[in-house]
């Protein structure tokens, strides 16, 4: 498969590994924000979690229910190896991007 | 084992809560609001509450944006069963966003739909709000359901309704009416100081279960209650509170003053309830006290006992506990000794509803004439809606192929149905914005068709309700109007039917042509509406007014009791009034009762007491009267202050009384008394359109608490008003002075009804005009857009450029014909309902129907010029190769 990730894809699955086992709808959100200090839409996550499991790249659980959300268990989502790929893909093709690149005006400067 | 919770987490508002399950299918809807709840949790804890509840909302909108919706709903949703009975959010987003691309493609066609539905539905729903406006003004005093209010009268001799009723007797009928239904009501001028302005105002003392027998309601504290009686309280009209105490939310509890005795505000009527009559405040009655009316305030001197009014209410269709009451008002009401007691006694006393006490004739034309504008802008709806549905059709024609393409590909039917449908339902919505401007527009310029007087009292504001009305109007008018008239198109059916969608000219078809025959109809119709009334509002100020009305300025005094007795008046009369004569620039000062023109009791004039006599109006003068209002006297002089039994009648009455006889001298018979003719006035129509009949009588202050002075001169009213207001207040200066204008402005608002009825048949008749001129170009165009080919064909075999145009001009012109010859009937079978405000005009005026007629020709001709030159000017050559 060679689809590279969006920003925002890649934002929700970094979030997902860095929350590996835990990763569910609010802790994303909450990875999300502490990390880049974003305040993102969580119906977005949902619509990009919808979107990586239809490309494979993440699965997801229903967790049973514990007495913290009303009996309710959460919905729990895990990187597939697809997605690993495909994080490590558009990470190699940001990094050759950005090889050799200089964000200094062209005349000079500090 | 589990643990107690300490407290429950916050959690973020139910109606957002819902609002998310409504846009969120079923699959993520729980693990979605929990995870928004443990953040919200979170984030009150953090945050505090109000922040994380906007927070939350912000989240719930986020799931109401279409890109969200969409892949939440379809592309995430999976297979159709799996979204859910809301799956048409998903569809209906994408409908309204290929709506919208589409109104941004069109933007002129667009743009005509908004203007044509706005103006039709703006005008139909501006008339609505006006007509009640103004039949709330006639009868309804403000109530929710005034049908169900009774009020108990008699008929007097004249065969009007009387409500007031001595105080023994209305305090009788109370006490046999059921507990809680019946109530008391005087209403009488009184001198209301509020923040420091004195103003007369109708003041009702009113018993303790007046609000509730009336079903009103109170905007700020509470009505009058049976702990008032007896106590000094007031409880304030809203017009009171709203334009001196500045709608002051902590105005209870502050002391405002009636007749110089301070009264504690408990309360503030709700918007608009006016009771019977304007009524300004309200105080307690204790009706049984004294066996009389009194105003159970401080302790005020009473010379006499003030009528009271009995109400009932409310009263259903079979109201057991009501009717045994209703059989005996008539026999309680003849115990009285004086007439009240006299007419019960014949028969004629009854439960009168609240509507039937205003002047009917009056009510009924005002319904007639609003009924008939109602009707005609009810047909501007339809002649508007008529444009839509032609623009409609033609839009749908022009996309036939793109529609033929969705069905190939797969579309279903009903689906290419629901996207032209959304289409018009967004045209609908954006026309609804439209008319509600119309709307607001309309009832701030009818005002200035009335009076000012008029104007001040009718409320013509514009109420959320009629606005909403208005959208909901277009957005159906929409639909009706083009969306089944476009599907209906052969084309149209063509491509629903899955075919190619032709692509040869089709014009546009009979009931096109119908439509734009229609629209002209009903543009006649209005205009010769507005035309008739016109010319009848011009004949009647044309005809001998009986008085020379431009150079007199009337103003209004009041003596209210018991601040005020005749002797007040008397001094007015004999020292103010003289003085006011010797002012720079006036001619005459004169006093007379009530104000003439606008108001006048009715009387009735015999040769003797076994007469029925003629029915007159009565006015009370001072001397130097008909000098004021410029009437002439036909023969001998003017009645005397002194002389109670002088009168002078108009010529008209004498005529009828002694035909062609000697007048002067000569004994009538006027409300029980014999006085003797001294004077012969010259008749006048006052302001209608029939000889009124007067006879004038000395001005007695004994009988006089309310005065209308009338001075000619060359100042103008308002330099006047100052002059009267200081000399008045040299007498006294709590007496009230207010100007009516000059005579010419009372004539005037003896036309308001007709001058308003004009006023909106021209307003409405111009919309009409526009509309029906715009779809003629509209429909022509089309016409000729789609003849193209055609006309190509022609003009390539030799056909001369003049013909295709003079025949296309001619088309028009055929069809403008048939809707003016189909509105000219109409308006002849309208004029029998207009009659009544007809005068010295008749329905099938010649020269009100054919300017309609030219005018019509004319600018349609105008409207025609343009396709007709674009149809001459088609070049066979390029129209050949476009296929």
């Amino acid at each position: 498969m060679g689809d590279t990730l969006s920003e925002f894809e890649q934002m929700v699955l970094l979030a997902l590994l860095r929350r590996e086992g835990e990763a569910y709808g609010a802790s994303l959100h909450e990875e999300i924000h502490r990390s880049t200090g974003r305040d993102v839409a969580v119906p977005a996550i949902y619509v990009t979690l919808g979107r990586l499991r239809e490309k494979g790249f993440v699965s997801a659980r229903q967790e049973a229910g514990t007495t913290v959300r009303g009996g309710r268990g959460r919905k729990l989502f895990v990187l597939e190896d697809a997605g690993r790929e495909a994080l490590a893909r558009t990470r190699v093709f940001l990094e050759r991007l950005w090889a050799d690149v200089d964000l200094r005006p062209a005349g000079g400067g500090p | 084992m589990t643990e107690p919770p300490a407290s429950p987490p916050p959690r973020p508002p139910a109606w957002s809560e819902r609002l998310l399950g409504l846009l969120v299918p079923p699959d993520i809807r729980v693990s979605l609001q929990e995870d928004l709840r443990e953040r919200f949790a979170t984030l009150a804890g953090e945050e505090g509450l109000a922040r994380a509840r906007r927070w939350y909302l912000r989240q719930v909108l986020s799931a109401a944006r279409p890109t969200t919706l969409w892949t939440l709903r379809v592309r995430a949703g999976g297979p159709a069963s799996r979204w859910g009975r809301a799956r048409w959010i998903g569809d209906a987003v994408q409908d309204v966003a290929h709506a919208l691309r589409r109104t941004r493609k069109a933007p002129g066609a667009a743009m005509a739909a908004v203007v044509m539905l706005g103006i039709g539905v703006g005008g139909g729903t501006g008339v609505y709000a006006i007509h009640r406006a103004i039949q709330d003004l006639t009868g309804g005093a403000g109530l929710p359901d005034p049908g169900r209010i009774r009020v108990a009268a008699v008929r007097d001799s004249m065969g009007r309704w009387r409500t007031e009723l001595p105080a023994r007797a209305a305090a009788q009928l109370l006490e046999a009416a059921p507990p809680g239904r019946a109530s008391a009501v005087s209403v009488r001028p009184r001198l209301l100081r509020v923040a420091g302005t004195v103003q007369l105002r109708a003041v009702a003392a009113v018993t303790p279960d007046h609000f509730a027998v009336m079903g009103a309601r109170v905007a700020l504290g509470r009505g009058i209650g049976a702990e008032d009686v007896g106590t000094p309280v007031v409880v304030l009209s809203h017009d009171v509170w709203r334009n001196q105490l500045e709608s002051d939310p902590g105005a209870l509890g502050a002391v405002v003053h009636l007749d110089r005795q301070p009264y504690t505000v408990v309360g503030v009527a709700a918007e608009n309830f006016r009771d019977l009559g304007f009524v300004s405040a309200w105080v307690p009655l204790d009706v049984r006290a004294v066996g009389g009316a009194e105003d159970a305030g401080p302790p005020a001197p009473a010379p006499s006992t003030p009528p009271v009014t009995l109400v009932v209410g409310p009263v259903g269709e079979r109201d057991p506990v009501l009717s045994g009451f209703v059989s005996r008002v008539g026999a309680i009401l003849g115990q009285d000794p004086g007439p009240v007691g006299r007419a019960a006694r014949a028969g004629r006393a009854g439960l009168v509803s609240i509507r039937e006490l205003t002047s009917t004739g009056e009510r009924r034309s005002i319904q007639a004439v609003f009924g008939i504008l109602g009707a005609l802008s009810l047909l501007v709806l339809v002649a508007a809606s008529a444009n839509v549905a032609n623009l409609g059709t033609a839009q749908i024609l022009a996309r036939r192929r793109e529609l033929a393409l969705r069905r190939s590909l797969g579309a279903s039917r009903g689906r290419v149905v629901r996207l032209v449908v959304t289409e018009l339902l967004c045209l609908g919505l954006l026309a609804g914005v439209g008319a509600a401007a119309v709307v607001a527009g309309l009832t701030r310029l009818i005002p200035l068709w009335l009076p000012p007087s008029t104007a001040n009292v009718v409320d013509f504001r514009v109420e959320i309700g009629h606005l909403w009305i208005a959208v909901a109007l277009s957005v159906v008018a929409s639909l009706l109007s083009a969306a089944f008239p476009a599907l209906r198109t052969p084309a149209t059916a063509e491509v629903l039917r899955g075919g190619p969608g032709s692509s040869r000219g089709e014009g546009p078809g009979r009931i096109q042509r119908g439509l734009v025959v229609l629209q002209v109809a009903t543009s006649v119709l209005l205009l010769a509406s507005a035309g008739l009334l016109l010319r009848s509002t011009t004949f009647l100020r044309s005809l001998d007014q009986g008085l020379v009305p431009d150079r007199s300025s009337v103003f209004t005094l009041a003596f209210p009791e018991p601040l005020y007795g005749p002797d007040d008046v008397d001094a007015f009369l004999r020292t103010t009034l003289p003085d006011l004569g010797t002012l720079p620039g006036v001619d005459a000062a004169a006093a007379v009762a009530p104000t003439p023109v606008i108001s006048g009791v009715g009387t009735r004039v015999g040769r003797g007491f076994d007469e029925v006599g003629v029915a007159a109006r009565r006015l009370s003068v001072s001397e130097g009267y008909f000098q004021a209002v410029g009437t002439e006297l036909v023969m001998g002089r003017a009645v005397r202050r002194a002389a109670p039994d002088e009168a002078v009648v108009t010529a008209d009455l004498a005529e009828r009384l002694w035909p062609g006889g000697a007048r002067l001298g000569r004994p009538v018979v006027i409300d029980g008394r014999t006085v003797r003719i001294v004077g012969v006035a010259e008749s006048g129509v006052y302001g209608t359109g029939s000889v009124q009949p007067h006879v004038f009588l000395p001005l007695d202050p004994d009988r006089t608490d309310a005065l209308a002075v009338v001075i000619r001169g060359s100042a103008g009213p308002g330099t006047l008003l100052a002059a009267v207001r200081s000399a008045v207040r040299e007498l006294d200066p709590d007496i009230p002075v207010n100007s009516l204008g000059t005579l010419d402005d009372l004539l005037d608002r003896a036309q308001v009804l007709r001058r308003a009825a004009s006023g909106l048949a021209s307003l409405l008749g111009s919309l009409a005009f526009v509309i029906a001129v715009v779809g003629l170009y509209a429909h022509f165009s089309h016409h000729v857009a789609s003849q193209r080919r055609a006309m190509g064909i022609r003009l390539a075999l030799g056909a001369p450029r003049q013909r295709v145009l003079r025949e296309t001009l001619l088309r028009g012109l055929a069809l403008t014909a048939v809707g003016i010859g189909l509105g000219g009937a109409l308006a002849l079978a309208a004029g029998r309902f207009l009659r009544s405000l007809l005068f010295g005009v008749t329905p099938s005026d010649p020269g009100v129907l054919g300017s309609v007629t030219v005018f019509l020709l004319v600018t349609a001709a105008g409207a025609l010029l343009a396709p007709a030159r674009s149809a001459a000017s088609v070049e066979p050559m390029v129209v050949l190769r476009e296929d």
